[in-house]
């Protein structure tokens, strides 16, 4: 049975470093959420705390409505598949499936049973009689995953369970994780720094940073409405341009110049006049071959080949920004026009680096 | 090697033969020695390996009779320990250094592993624990003396299993430190989350996995016991006699130390230590290359 998993204002200390720092979280039943965030953020701590290794300095960690700080990990009907997947070396395959069972006392008939199922689940069939030092690192995450399913977890923390894993086979099991947890109706709490796997796979996401939540939304919230400067840059794949900005204020009316770019306006707000930053997606700038009424020429310093898309690196005053366009569309030329709509750009505030102004959110994709 | 010059080759064996001369030399001594009969034993210029062998060193060694006869045909008296035979000294020493070696090991063990899993005592707290060891011995002795004596434990088993312990145990726990430090906590981490209780998932993930370096803790720890003197020494008077204390009291008030029987016993006692070495010598090499286990 899925379980909800609540943290409420979790803290945690090592010596001097405040590695999480008032941290709240709900996870719902079934739902697959992310702890997305850059390595030393405290997803990890997090992680340990959740899984009984850590005790919290401040806070609780409730599983379906009941605090877990007393509870040993054992008891937390908690599955953890860790970053380097803790295969027990010594043991075959099916030992280590039948290794939680083992140690929760289910009778063999029933083990056996229950191993070759999740075997045939996770076609592991021909795994299971190696020796857990022969595996390789996709066939030791496969195991690892099946080791802690068999369980019946009713909360699944994965440890950024693909760091170890090649492009391709990441990208395999990125489909084939969602549909299991979908048809397990897994809760899962995903670990990771890697912004396209979150992307992919979660209902919801929460950024991290320096043990700090910065944001939780469903992916289409987080990558078109980034709260700050920090969510903006981190999520986003090729990332966003963040440029200088000048902002002119008549009345509550904003009007924002950049090098290249002026007069952008982004409605209403309350912002001192000043330098600021502009946070641009590389799709929200329009690229043309022609000058336009509001286009500016910008010169083609090198070319990013995405196979299905290019991104070009035009100077953009002082700063580079990366534009996306279709292959091959600056074949041989030096210049490249470029208009910008205010519509899709994120205004940051310099000093507290939040996104203080956004227009319409509908971007072109 | 095979690019090796010629003289380099050479300049590097002579380099290990003089090496195995050196470190082997004592034992050869020991050995021929304790062959000789009585007139050789201090012999100038000395005679390296006797034309006339003897078994009478390890008869005077092990049977009271011959130790008797030895004295009464030198004209001198032997100690009353002495005319004892060496049987019980070597029976002291194995109930005493086999379970002051259990004790620390096993203490050492859990002590290592709190410290390194729960960083009991802070970053710090396993080399103040050395340092308790950086004590000349010598100089905690006359106030353990006069606990012991207060306490009832001088000339007792426990007495000397309890000091034994409490010294080799720093060395016990900075050893069993480093080889739990190489098992990841996550293989405990992973035994924990599949249902065992903290310490079960230690006996059965962390500790067969450090097995060879709990060995090897082991033997060493059993050295230092098995040839310990000056605990031996002061703080027993007689009822307890190690084999150390024994090879000490081979000495006639005629004929000054008795270099043959003291060699004959000390030959003797490498032999247990030789044994239990080579019982674990597959561990050993296990317990040295342990760095390479899989994560």
């Amino acid at each position: 049975m899925s379980a909800r998993l609540e943290l409420s204002d979790l803290h945690k200390r090592f010596d001097s470093v405040e590695a999480v720092s008032g941290l709240s979280l709900a996870l719902g039943q079934g739902e697959f959420l992310s702890l997305l965030g850059p390595s030393g953020c405290g997803k990890s701590t997090t992680l340990a705390m959740i899984a009984g290794f850590l005790q919290p300095d401040q806070g609780d960690i409730a599983i379906n409505g009941e605090s877990q700080l007393r509870v040993p990990p054992h008891k937390r009907r908690i599955g953890l598949v860790f970053q380097d997947y803790a295969i027990f070396s010594r043991l075959s395959v099916r030992s280590n499936l039948a290794f939680g069972l083992e140690a929760q006392g289910v009778g063999r008939a029933e083990r056996q049973r229950k191993v070759e199922a999740m075997a045939e689940q996770l076609r592991l069939g021909h795994l299971l009689e190696r020796g857990g030092h022969s595996l390789n690192m996709s066939e030791m995450q496969a195991v690892a995953l099946a080791r802690v399913l068999i369980t019946e977890p009713a909360l699944l923390l994965l440890d950024e369970p693909m760091s170890n894993l090649d492009a391709t086979d990441r990208a395999d099991l990125r489909g084939e994780l969602k549909q299991l947890q979908k048809s397990l109706d897994q809760s899962v709490l995903y670990v990771t720094h890697d912004q396209v796997e979150a992307m992919s796979m979660s209902d919801r996401i929460a950024v991290m940073r320096d043990g700090h939540i910065q944001q939780v939304g469903s992916p289409e919230e987080i990558y078109r409405r980034p709260v700050n400067r920090f969510v903006a840059e981190f999520i986003g794949d090729p990332p966003i341009n963040i440029v200088p900005c000048w902002v002119k204020t008549s009345g509550s009316e904003i009007c924002v110049n950049t090098a290249c770019h002026n007069d952008l306006y982004m409605g209403h707000g309350d912002l001192s006049e000043g330098t600021h930053w502009l946070a641009i997606r590389p799709h929200v700038f329009k690229a043309t071959h022609e000058a336009s009424e509001n286009s500016v020429a910008l010169p083609v310093r090198f070319i990013e080949n995405f196979g299905s898309e290019h991104v070009l690196h035009l100077q953009y005053g002082e700063d580079l920004v990366g534009v996306v366009v279709p292959p091959g569309f600056a074949e041989g030329r030096d210049l490249i026009h470029v208009s910008l709509d205010a519509a899709g750009v994120h205004l940051i505030d310099r000093t507290s680096e939040a996104v203080v102004r956004r227009r319409a959110v509908e971007v072109a994709a | 090697m095979s690019s090796d010059k010629p003289w380099l080759v050479v300049l590097k064996r002579s380099a290990v033969i003089l090496s195995m001369v050196i470190a082997f030399f004592p034992i050869f001594w020991l050995v021929s020695t304790s062959l000789k009969p009585f007139d050789e034993w201090a012999n100038w210029p000395p005679i390296w390996i006797t034309d006339r062998p003897t078994l009478q060193n390890y008869r005077i060694v092990f049977f009271p009779e011959a130790a008797r006869e030895f004295a009464a045909a030198q004209e001198g008296s032997l100690d009353y320990k002495v005319s004892g035979s060496a049987w019980k000294s070597f029976q002291d020493s194995a109930i005493i250094s086999t379970l002051a070696t259990f004790f620390s090991v096993v203490f050492g063990t859990l002590a290592a592993y709190s410290v390194v899993r729960f960083r009991t005592g802070g970053e710090n707290y396993p080399f103040q624990f050395l340092t308790v060891r950086m004590f000349p011995p010598i100089a905690v002795v006359v106030p353990m003396v006069a606990m012991f004596s207060v306490l009832k434990l001088s000339d007792t088993y426990f007495g000397l299993i309890l000091a034994y312990t409490a010294f080799t145990l720093p060395f016990s726990i900075w050893m069993i430190r480093s080889f739990i430090e190489d098992v990841p906590a996550e293989l405990e981490g992973a035994a924990m989350i599949h249902g065992m209780g903290q310490f079960k998932a230690f006996l059965t993930v962390t500790l067969p996995l450090i097995r060879g370096g709990v060995l090897s803790t082991a033997l060493f720890i059993f050295i230092l016991n098995w040839s310990e003197f000056l605990f031996a020494l002061v703080l027993t008077s007689g009822d307890v006699v190690t084999i150390t204390i024994q090879v000490a009291n081979y000495v006639s008030a005629s004929s000054g130390k008795l270099y043959g029987v003291q060699a004959a016993m000390g030959s003797v006692s490498t032999l247990p230590v030789i044994l239990f070495g080579y019982i674990i010598q597959r561990h050993l090499v296990r317990g040295l290359t342990f760095g390479a286990i899989k994560r």
